[in-house]
């Protein structure tokens, strides 16, 4: 997994975030707590979760997404499944 | 009946009768109010990943291939179920999950979750061993008078067709 691979699982992973919480990418960032900060509630997450296995092509369990806190935690959880192949 | 036994039993039965009740009322003030709880049990039976065949999703849920069509057909129409032929075998009728359905099958796990995290967290090992010993009993007490009323229905059955009604 290179810099550029985290790099594209970035963009789409704000990319999706945006798209589910209705808000410009440009008020994304990987520092942000996805429940203090983006206020993102079980629906969302779930919604989130459903669309990056469809964009990333890999399973995503309840708990997996759950345990999950920032923006940049969720990237690198993806980047890392997708580094397993 | 002692007190204890009585406070058992009635909580049994509040349990038995509100837990149905609260999973379709989580339904309807959510965005899915246009799904039944029995609907929500069919999605499960679907699975969040499989694509299956109606008679596999028949057989996991207990029901014949015709309910579970006429089930299918409005979960089709609802937008939770997509459904495909087998691309190998044309004669085969595939279901799965639609990004809606998937969407709604997780907050339902989520619902599940909640309730047995409420109901495990606060206890230890033995405890929780206690508990699992517990309920394991009642299932296989319920399993067994489930099984005992299909015997008797089946034996009437077989009463009246020999009576020829």
């Amino acid at each position: 997994m290179g810099f550029t691979d985290r790099d594209k699982i970035k963009k789409t992973v704000i990319e999706i975030v945006a798209a589910v919480l209705d808000i410009p990418e440009a008020d994304i960032s990987e520092d942000m707590e996805l429940d203090a900060d983006l206020r993102i509630d079980s629906l969302a997450l779930y919604e989130i979760v459903v669309e990056a296995e469809d964009r990333f092509s890999m399973r995503i369990s309840n708990d997996e997404a759950d345990g999950l806190n920032t923006v940049g935690e969720a990237i690198d959880f993806i980047a890392g499944r997708a580094g397993r192949g | 009946m002692n007190d204890y036994d009585q406070r058992v039993n009635e909580l049994l039965v509040h349990i038995f009768d509100e837990i149905m009740v609260t999973e379709e009322k989580a339904l309807q003030v959510g965005r899915f109010a246009d799904l039944s709880i029995s609907e929500m049990h069919t999605l499960e039976g679907i699975g969040l990943y499989e694509s299956r065949t109606m008679t596999e999703t028949a057989d996991i849920l207990s029901v014949t291939t015709g309910t579970l069509t006429v089930a299918i057909d409005r979960l089709v129409r609802k937008g939770y179920v997509d459904r495909q032929r087998d691309s190998d075998d044309r004669r085969i009728v595939r279901i799965k999950l639609t990004k809606k359905g998937k969407l709604a099958f997780r907050l339902h796990l989520k619902f599940h979750t909640l309730l047995v995290d409420r109901i495990t967290k606060p206890l230890d090992e033995s405890e929780k061993n206690l508990l699992l010993r517990a309920l394991t009993s009642v299932s296989l007490f319920i399993e067994e008078q489930d099984q005992r009323y299909l015997k008797n229905l089946h034996k009437a059955e077989l009463k009246a067709e020999r009576n020829g009604e």
